[in-house]
């Protein structure tokens, strides 16, 4: 009895079974990996999205933003808060949120490379943040994202 | 008739002997009041009799209510193979709930998808389920102790599966119509597909984990309860 109930409690607590290994950017947050309460490592969680939705994108590896999205638009209308928050939807939250920082940091407000010399004025690329592109990309269609689309959907001016 | 009697009261005519008859005649009566009012009839004698043997497999009460009757082999057999039963059950649920939830994130590996409520009344079921059967198994309550034990241990777990199951059939038979009724396209795996993610399930499950609490909490009420020291 002993043992079978402490064989539960083990797979409960166990870390997650991380075979694969963290993009080399991300090696920082190690630590993060290995925690498993989000109650007190909400915000590495986070950050861990973050970083990992950066490199994906750097890497034009899939990055399923639509899920991600939809985990932010979840936990905004909770009622329970934190307390219905899981370690894979703080890291999801994290992506989506590192997905639209990065596409805003890189593009926002940079000039829109053309290939045609005929116009002298320079393009700018106005991009947006915040719960706005969380909605724009939940409730866009394809599943998977690279660079070039996440910048069209978000950003004007191309 | 205006308020007098003709007679004058005869105290002397009345018997010592005759007193004491209607007193007793008096009891009687009162006794056969009582026995009509408190006492057991003959079939409701046989009818205790008949619960003192019965077996009993979801009933921890009755297994505390009559612990002074010695519990046959046969019935601590069957028991002994509910209460494994039961076990199974439970820790194959737990363990599904467990792996079922774990996710897989390029770049991570696979991550658990419980969040902190599950987590916390899981762990808080698995603990006081564990120091309660380590209760009952602590405390010595009748002579014939091990199958006792073994009895309300079955008793309690038993409890918990049927109780669970009446709660998961509960729910469906709510929801599911419900949801045929809103989207009667999908099918059935695509309408149990709410209870894993999103908002209403989150909802839901705070009133899910607070009824399976009462729910084990109840089942072992009579746990390491009637000491004998």
């Amino acid at each position: 009895m002993k043992y079978l109930i402490g064989l539960i409690l083990c797979s409960m607590l166990q870390v997650c079974l991380a075979k694969e290994s963290l993009p080399k950017d991300c090696s920082h947050l190690q630590n993060a990996t290995e925690a498993d309460f989000v109650l007190f490592s909400k915000k590495e969680f986070i950050e861990l999205g973050e970083c990992l939705a950066v490199s994906f994108i750097k890497k034009s590896v899939p990055l399923n933003v639509i899920e991600s999205c939809s985990e932010v638009d979840e936990d905004r209308r909770n009622i329970l808060g934190i307390f219905s928050l899981s370690k894979f939807e703080a890291i999801l939250i994290g992506q989506c949120v590192g997905a639209i920082n990065y596409i805003y940091q890189h593009y926002d407000n940079e000039p829109v490379s053309t290939y045609s010399y005929r116009s002298r004025q320079t393009k700018r690329y106005q991009c947006i943040r915040g719960l706005q592109a969380v909605d724009i990309l939940r409730k866009s269609t394809a599943k998977s994202y690279s660079r070039t689309k996440l910048r069209d959907l978000l950003c004007s001016g191309g | 008739m205006n308020g007098e009697s003709t007679y004058k009261p005869n105290f002397t005519a009345v018997d010592a002997e005759q007193i004491s008859e209607s007193k007793v005649e008096l009891k009687k009566n009162k006794k056969l009041n009582e026995n009509t009012d408190f006492a057991f009839s003959p079939s409701e004698v046989s009818l205790i009799q008949n619960k003192r043997h019965k077996l009993r497999i979801f009933d921890p009460e009755g297994i505390y209510t009559f612990k002074h009757i010695e519990i046959g082999y046969f019935q601590s057999f069957i028991h002994t193979i509910s209460l494994l039963i039961s076990l199974f059950l439970i820790i194959g649920f737990y363990y599904l709930v467990i792996t079922g939830a774990q996710q897989f994130i390029t770049g991570i590996g696979r991550v658990s998808d419980l969040n902190v409520l599950d987590k916390l009344c899981m762990a808080f079921i698995a603990l006081y389920g564990f120091f309660k059967i380590k209760k009952i198994f602590n405390t010595k309550v009748t002579n014939f102790d091990k199958r006792y034990q073994i009895a309300l241990c079955a008793n309690s777990l038993n409890r918990i599966v049927l109780n669970y199951l009446k709660l998961i059939f509960f729910f469906l038979a709510i929801v599911l119509p419900i949801r045929q009724v809103q989207y009667p396209e999908k099918t059935v795996s695509a309408a149990l597909n709410i209870f894993e993610n999103g908002v209403f399930a989150d909802s839901v499950s705070i009133i899910t984990w607070f009824i399976s609490i009462i729910i084990v909490v109840k089942a072992f009420t009579y746990c390491g309860k009637g000491e004998v020291k």
